[in-house]
Order: structure tokens, then C-alpha cells, then sequence
């Protein structure tokens, strides 16, 4: 095994570790901070892979700002930080989410691995498609449109978050019943 | 990729006149007086008007823009394509959406939710809607229906002195964040086995390889989560009733129409232009998530008390009948394309007569906010054209006569099953329609029923948005029963 795959199966197993932490653990804060883990090994799998773009970005959104948010989330709600035991499930209820998540992943990984396992990604060779450049290049001359349309999203989120927060739209009206006839 | 490219700014129109009405709305709210807020509707209202009319120079041509260049296997495949599939829908969802606009005006005259930002998000969603209808690569399939998505999330949510409308917009947002990551999850999937985002590309990629492979069958099979969300298909109908009911009424017309009828052409364009050599995978699940459907649909709304309750349920088993087409494709040759114009002529027809229903719905709901079916009794000896447009939609959604619109796009439907040889997906619906009937046509019969003794028989002074709006959609089943050929054969 090169370097590269030794590393790439060291991060996959910091990964998976941490996912299954995140899920496990009763304090809510320590599963966002074993979330950044998580996010950031895969991030370095992605860097493995060349793709020296997408790793950047998974680094700057999720693990800079979708855990911030997350952590953010918590403190502004005064939501409770400390251990938590009504975060876990009764027996039943995880008995059921383990068959359904173990049989999922069988499923997907006997499929991945019935499609993929010949396959080889020649790292040696012309990298430059997981550049900056190239991802940017292929952006704004190729993907121009879906850009747009997401743009016309982001704006809708955030004015759909500030209508909902406002106060004065949540006023109870004139009683309605029987109305004007 | 080639350098810069030209874009065919006529074939975008559509959507970049509903795109930019959004945000002059947004600009224009900034300066209306408070109590001159409803303007901003208006001017929305007139967009969605103008958006429609840029269509006209659109019609009897194919056009593509945002192309990239052939390889030496696949010829030049294109992002955006206006074909007569998504004229037909782009012209369902604008017209749907003016209607659902017009119903809006007096909410917003009369409550605290905010005009301004009302229609801004409205708008963003339907220019999400005219921009699906015509999105041919994966990747802006999903942007677009995800624009269709969110911006319904806080149109729920906006009444907030009702708490049920909070829980109404949770529940939508659940269950579309959890379908829309199965979704993408299949769609990857696909992507990384056949390599391709367009759809024409993946279609040529399917039909090259031999024999199915596991990963693209778990692919495609996941991809059709994301859009059984947004037609409301059972198992992914939970949000439905609750969302319905907790959401302004205007908006409840607008998920069950608008956004329904985007979601179908999603899945249309999908199914039939991408996936259409693995018709064989997943034509079996459409056609049981069908039956499921219209069966689970017309069994609960059979329970029913509220009007709008009635109409989500009644919505969700319309839904059944617009997926058995296309769960009847793959026996044969070329009949994915044979089955797409009955799903389409269905989708039309239910447009009509369930923004009928809304119209009425909503006016009665304005002067009854509980909006049982118990308020409508006697409405016909008070406000006999009212009551007249409700019941016609009624029986078009029955498929009765008067209501011929309906009765036509059933039986075409219903001849897609059958001459494609899946018996029991014909018998199936054949009993739903006939369950249908019964809960439609009390509801029909109560129009005309004498009042409760010591009730005070409904009587309203419509406004004339209010009055245009049931006008169109009534004049427009009216129409169509008559002269049904322009929906059933849109697509011919």
C-alpha cells in the first residue's frame, strides 16, 4: 500500500469513528465538536483525492460554518449543554433504527462495492480537475444557470428566516369568526 | 468546455421575468405605507401576467441554451431546453400561480401576514417551478426543485398567531430535508455509474450498458423519494393534511397545484428522459407507490370533516391517478413516451379542477376559519353560482358528468394500464374512483341540502379578485369539458 491509501484508510476510520460518536454520545455539544471531526477527515480524504477544492470548501462550510451554527444554535436557545438523558431513545426504538440504518448500509455498501471495487483513480497523473480553477472555470461558463437559481434560494431563505422572525406579523388578528357578511 | 457561450435569453424569459418580479416586489414593499401593502401583490400579480405573455413568442419551437459541447459519444446535450413538455407546464404554473395570487389579495388585505414578503416568496418559488419545467441535467433539476421547496416553508409558516402553522411548516420541512437527501443520495449514485449529469447523457449511458447494474438500480430508485415529497406520494404523504390545514388556505392551493404540478414534470423529465432504459426498475415502483397512493388517499379523506382536510387527502389519492401512466411504462418499446402524455393531460385536467375547488374553499374560509364541510350546507339557495362553480369542480374531481373534464382525463388515464397490459393496476384505480365518488358527491350534495335548523345560511359579498378567480377557473373546466381535446392531447 502507497502512502496515500495508508492515509485515506486511517481518515475513513477517523471518520467513521467520529460519525458513530456523534450519534452515540449524550451531550449535545460533544456531538457537534465530533461532528467537526467527522466533517474534517472527510475533507482530508477529499484532499487525498486531489480534490483540493471541494476540501477547501467542505472545511470553510461544514466545519466552519454549519457546526458553528450548530454550537451558536445551542448557546443562543439555552438549549441544555450538559449531559442528557432524554436524548436517548427507549430499547424498541433503537432496535428498530438499527436494523434500518445496518440494513441500509448493507445494501448501499454491497452496491458500491459491486459497482466500484475494480476501480482506480490515477492520482498520478493530470490533477488540475479538482483545482480551484478548474471548478471555477467550470461554474461560471458551464454551470452558470443552476448558479443563479441557487442564488434566487439563498435569498429566499433569508428573507423567509427574518418574515418569521419578525414580531409584528405574529399578532393574533381581530377574532374572524363569522366575519363580515 | 468551450469558452464563452450564448444564451438564448427568450427561451429563459419566463422564469427571469418571474425572477426579477421577485425581488422589484421586495424593492417596492420598502416604500408602500403600511396600510398600502397589498400593492406589492398586485404588482406580483401583474408579473406572473407579463411572465405568461413572454410564453407566446416560445410556442411550436425547441429551444436550448446552456449546452455543452459533444464528445466523441454523445452529441451536444443542453441544461435548459423550452420543448412543448415544458411549455405545457410552464404555462399550468404560471396560470396557477396568478390564480393563487388573486386568492391571496384579501388575506393579505385583512391579516398581519406581511404582502411584501408574501409574494416575494411566492414568486421565488414559482420562478423555481418555470425553471424545473425546463431543467434537462440533474444538477439544476434538484436546484430548481429545491427553490420550489423552500420558499413554501415560510408561505406555511406565516401565520404565526396560529400555532398550528408552525407545526404545519416543521412538518413540511422534515420531510422534505429527509426525502431531498435520499434524493440526492440516488442521484449520485446514478452519476457516479454512469458519469454523466444531462439526462440525455445518462439515458444513452443506461441503454449502453448491459444488464442492470445493483448501484444504478439503488440510484434511480432513491432519486424518486425527492419527488414522491413533492407530489405527495404515499409513504411520503405524512405532511400533507397537517400542512394543508395549518397554512394560509391560498397556499394550501398553491402546494397542492403549483408545486404538485412541478413536482410531476421533475419527475416526468426524469423518469422518462434519464431513466428511461431502466423503465423496467423503476416503472414496478411507481406503479405500486400508485396504488398505495390513490387507495391510502381516498380512505382517509373518506374520514373528513374540514374542507381543507378533505381536499389534501382527496389531493393526495389525485396524485395516485397522475403516477399510474407512468407506473404502466416499460412493457414494450417505446412506451415511456407512449404513457407521458396521460400523466400530463391528468396533471392539467387536476390543475383546473382543484384550484376550482380552492377558490371556493378559500372564500368560504375567509368568512368560517374553522371550514367544515358542515358550512357549506345550503350555500346553493344563497350563492348559487358560488356553490355552482364548487360543485362543478366536485364533479370534475369525481368524474362525473357535468363534470366531463374529469371523467375524460380519467378514462385516459385509465387506458394507459390497459393497453399497456398491467391489469391490476386498472382494477385498482377503477375502485378508487368509484370510492371518490362517494366523498365528493356528499360534499356536492350538501351545496344544495336545506340549512340545519336555526342556521344561518352562508352568504358573502365576493370581491372581485375573489369572483375573477373562481370565474377562471370555472370558465376554464367549463371550457375544457367541452372541448377536452387541448388537455388530452397537449402533448400530441
Amino acid at each position: 500500500m502507497s502512502v496515500v491509501e495508508v492515509l485515506f484508510v486511517l481518515l475513513g476510520i477517523v471518520a467513521v469513528g467520529s460519525a458513530l460518536l456523534v450519534v452515540t454520545t449524550n451531550q449535545l455539544v460533544h456531538a457537534a465538536l465530533w461532528l467537526v471531526v467527522c466533517l474534517g477527515s472527510v475533507a482530508g480524504c477529499y484532499l487525498l483525492l486531489s480534490a483540493e477544492f471541494v476540501a477547501w470548501v467542505q472545511v470553510l462550510i461544514y466545519v466552519g460554518a454549519v457546526v458553528v451554527l450548530l454550537l451558536f444554535g445551542l448557546m443562543l436557545t439555552r438549549a441544555p449543554i450538559g449531559a442528557s438523558t432524554d436524548l436517548d431513545a427507549g430499547l424498541g426504538q433503537r432496535a428498530v433504527a438499527a436494523l434500518t440504518a445496518g440494513g441500509l448500509a448493507g445494501i448501499v455498501i454491497t452496491a458500491l462495492v459491486d459497482a466500484f471495487s475494480g476501480e482506480r483513480i490515477d492520482l498520478g497523473g493530470d490533477v488540475s480537475t479538482g483545482s480551484s480553477a478548474s471548478a471555477g472555470s467550470a461554474l461560471f461558463r458551464g454551470w452558470v444557470l443552476p448558479f443563479e437559481v441557487l442564488s434566487l434560494l439563498l435569498l429566499a431563505a433569508l428573507v423567509g428566516a427574518i418574515v418569521l422572525s419578525r414580531r409584528d406579523v405574529g399578532v393574533e388578528p381581530e377574532a374572524a369568526d363569522g366575519g363580515p357578511t | 468546455m468551450a469558452g464563452t457561450q450564448a444564451i438564448d435569453y427568450t427561451a429563459l424569459a419566463p422564469a427571469l421575468v418571474v425572477a426579477v418580479t421577485a425581488l422589484g416586489v421586495l424593492v417596492l414593499d420598502l416604500f408602500l405605507p403600511a396600510g398600502r401593502k397589498v400593492v406589492a401583490a398586485w404588482a406580483g400579480t401583474g408579473g406572473l401576467v407579463v411572465a405568461l405573455a413572454t410564453l407566446l413568442p416560445l410556442v411550436g419551437d425547441t429551444r436550448r441554451t446552456f449546452c455543452v459541447p459533444a464528445t466523441n459519444v454523445d452529441p451536444v446535450s443542453c441544461s435548459y431546453v423550452v420543448d412543448h413538455l415544458t411549455l405545457v407546464f410552464q404555462v399550468l404554473v404560471l396560470a396557477g400561480a396568478v390564480v393563487v395570487m388573486l386568492l391571496s389579495l384579501d388575506t393579505l388585505r385583512d391579516s398581519r401576514i406581511p404582502a411584501g414578503e408574501y409574494s416575494f416568496l411566492l414568486l421565488s418559488s414559482v420562478a423555481g417551478a418555470v425553471t424545473l419545467a425546463a431543467s434537462r441535467d440533474i444538477l439544476t433539476l434538484v436546484v430548481a426543485l429545491e427553490v420550489v421547496s423552500l420558499p413554501a416553508f415560510a408561505l406555511v409558516a406565516l401565520r404565526r398567531f396560529d400555532s398550528r402553522s408552525s407545526e404545519a411548516a416543521l412538518k413540511l420541512f422534515l420531510v422534505s430535508v429527509v426525502s431531498t437527501a435520499v434524493m440526492l443520495f440516488g442521484l449520485s449514485l446514478v452519476y457516479g455509474t454512469t458519469g454523466a449529469v444531462h439526462l440525455d447523457r445518462i439515458a444513452s449511458a443506461l441503454a449502453r450498458s448491459d444488464g442492470r447494474l445493483p448501484a444504478t438500480v439503488l440510484g434511480v430508485t432513491l432519486s424518486l423519494a425527492g419527488f414522491g415529497f413533492k407530489v405527495a406520494a404515499v409513504p411520503f404523504h405524512f405532511w400533507a393534511p397537517d400542512t394543508y390545514s395549518g397554512a394560509p388556505v391560498p397556499v394550501a392551493a398553491y402546494l397542492s397545484v403549483v408545486s404538485k404540478a412541478a413536482g410531476f414534470v421533475g419527475l416526468a423529465v426524469l423518469l422518462t428522459r434519464g431513466f428511461g432504459p431502466y423503465a423496467d426498475v423503476w416503472a414496478p415502483a411507481v406503479a405500486v407507490i400508485a396504488a398505495l397512493t390513490m387507495t391510502v388517499g381516498n380512505l382517509a379523506a373518506l374520514r373528513q370533516r374540514s374542507a381543507v382536510r378533505l381536499l389534501a387527502w382527496s389531493s393526495i389519492a389525485q396524485s395516485g391517478y397522475m403516477l399510474v401512466p407512468l407506473g404502466s411504462a416499460a412493457h414494450g418499446a417505446g412506451s415511456v413516451d407512449a404513457v407521458l402524455p396521460a400523466t400530463v393531460a391528468y396533471v392539467l385536467a387536476y390543475a383546473v379542477m382543484n384550484l376550482g375547488a380552492f377558490s371556493v374553499v378559500t372564500l368560504v374560509g375567509r368568512h368560517r376559519p374553522r371550514n367544515a364541510i358542515e358550512d357549506y350546507r345550503g350555500l346553493g339557495r344563497t350563492e348559487p353560482l358560488t356553490a355552482f362553480a364548487l360543485a362543478f369542480a366536485l364533479a370534475c374531481l369525481a368524474g362525473l358528468p357535468p363534470g366531463l373534464l374529469g371523467l375524460f382525463a380519467k378514462v385516459v388515464v385509465f387506458q394507459a394500464p390497459v393497453e399497456q397490459g398491467v391489469g391490476w393496476l386498472a382494477v385498482v384505480m377503477a375502485v378508487n374512483v368509484v370510492i371518490g365518488l362517494y366523498y365528493y358527491l356528499a360534499w356536492a350534495a350538501a351545496l344544495y341540502a336545506r340549512p340545519a335548523e336555526g342556521a344561518r345560511p352562508p352568504s358573502y359579498r365576493i370581491s372581485w379578485s375573489d369572483g375573477l378567480a373562481i370565474g377562471i377557473t370555472l370558465g376554464a373546466a367549463v371550457w375544457l369539458s367541452v372541448l377536452p381535446r387541448m388537455v388530452l392531447e397537449a402533448l400530441r
